[in-house]
């Protein structure tokens, strides 16, 4: 939350006093302050409680003790990350990020506006969730109804990476797209037409906006780069759009996912109604991917399954488990 | 006082859709393509696409912040639902995402 002082900071929501909550609707909009509706203790936007009831019943106790529990917030572009730990946390936002942050310095993130979000609750363990969105090899598959062939062109059938990029715990991956060969259908023309993001289309004719670490090397059939952040934020970015994962683990086969699309602000309305489109294609697009968790997990679960062979094109998929695996052993952390 | 017209001039023969596709949101209109046979998204794809560049011309040439009118309100929606059916009609070829995850589990926040 934004205090007075125009300052953001992250809170626990518990109360101070028996653990109750203090916001109990969806966490968004505007306050004056908070409370607990279990005793009526009131805390202010900077976590300060303002308002302990009966308060002589309290002998010893010091109120400024008693202020919400913080964590750590870090601001990188339009996310804001938060820390468990209170501050200062054990490793900056800024050092965390390290190569990624740099690798979009001057890329459009700063530019766009959230225009859809979109959440469900998975039975999936998190990092089974994350792999189905790491690689290109399931395009041609999974979305053989949809978006495969704006992206998949005859000379790349498998749709291989275009670049990678490894970093000690995170990585990027460059993603093909904008197939010489597909047809547009009538709503694409319109989108193409009236200022629709570039999703599954050429952008080459943009590629003068992009940072050096965007579509590193060139490739003019391009789509997105895969930007994934150890350990459960995904950001698929393109020329004009992005649109992010978050993976919140709340049990070993259970995920609370939210999915973010970002898009340029239109400048007019028949903008909106071409930027639809694109929300759309996404949300349907991406119920084919997470359709196939589910099935995975229980796989997974059954047993008998002792290893996955993994190809070359899966390669983020491999990374993501040595850093895992290290920060498991306490290697990497 | 009751509308004179429903839509504005121009686009008069969609006014049989309006009652099942002028809606607001996003979930009105992914639930209003769900439930409907296709057939019924059919009828009203062909309906609309001529109508798409005449209609996307007049709201390009309105700023975001236009106080549109009731009959303005309801065609900007009616142009949104065309790309809410396009992927049934052009992709599908049925409602709703064949093998897609479990719609009424998937929450559609804002959109």
């Amino acid at each position: 939350m934004r205090g007075q002082d125009g300052e953001l900071r992250a809170f626990y929501n518990i109360c101070t006093h028996r653990g109750n909550k203090v916001v109990r609707e969806q966490p968004a909009g505007n306050a004056s302050g908070f409370s607990c509706n279990f005793h009526g203790w009131t805390y202010d936007l900077e976590g300060r409680l303002r308002h302990l009831p009966d308060a002589p019943e309290f002998p010893g106790l010091d109120p400024c003790d008693l202020g919400l529990r913080g964590l750590a917030v870090g601001v990188w572009e339009n996310f804001v990350f938060v820390h468990p730990a209170g501050n200062p946390p054990p490793v900056s936002l800024d050092d965390w990020l390290g190569e990624v942050k740099a690798a979009l310095v001057g890329g459009p993130l700063s530019k766009l506006q959230p225009s859809a979000i979109f959440r469900a609750t998975v039975k999936v363990n998190w990092k089974v969730f994350h792999d189905a969105f790491s690689e290109g090899y399931h395009v041609a598959t999974i979305h053989r109804r949809s978006v495969a062939d704006a992206f998949i062109s005859k000379d790349n059938p498998y749709c291989h990476l275009a670049a990678v990029r490894l970093y000690r715990h995170h990585h990027i991956a460059s993603i093909v797209g904008g197939n010489p060969d597909h047809r547009p259908t009538r709503a694409e023309q319109l989108v193409a037409r009236y200022g629709g993001s570039k999703y599954g289309v050429s952008s080459v004719d943009l590629f003068d906006q992009l940072p050096a670490g965007l579509n590193p090397e060139r490739q003019p059939a391009w789509a997105l780069d895969i930007v994934e952040v150890f350990p459960g934020f995904a950001a698929h970015v393109g020329v004009d759009y992005c649109y992010t994962y978050n993976f919140w683990p709340t049990a070993p086969d259970r995920t609370e996912w939210e999915m973010r699309l970002y898009q340029m602000p239109a400048r007019n309305l028949g903008e909106v109604i071409a930027r639809q489109y694109t929300a759309v294609v996404l949300r349907d697009t991406v119920r084919e991917d997470v359709n196939t968790t589910e099935a995975t997990q229980q796989n997974l679960m059954s047993g008998f399954i002792q290893h996955l062979p993994l190809g070359l094109q899966e390669v983020l998929l491999r990374h993501r488990y040595d850093v895992v695996d290290a920060c498991v052993r306490g290697a990497n952390a | 006082m009751p509308e004179v017209q429903a839509l504005p001039c121009g686009f008069e023969t969609l006014e049989p859709f309006v009652s099942a596709w002028a809606l607001p949101t996003m979930q009105e209109r992914n639930a209003r393509r769900v439930a409907m046979p296709m057939d019924q998204i059919r009828a009203f794809y062909d309906a609309i696409a001529p109508h798409m560049e005449p209609l996307l011309d007049r709201f390009s040439a309105l700023s975001v912040d236009h106080a549109m009118s009731p009959a303005e309100e309801r065609l900007f929606y009616l142009g949104q639902a065309f790309m809410e059916v396009a992927m049934a009609m052009e992709y599908f070829g049925e409602p709703d995402v064949p093998d897609g995850f479990d719609r009424a589990r998937w929450q559609i926040v804002k959109g």
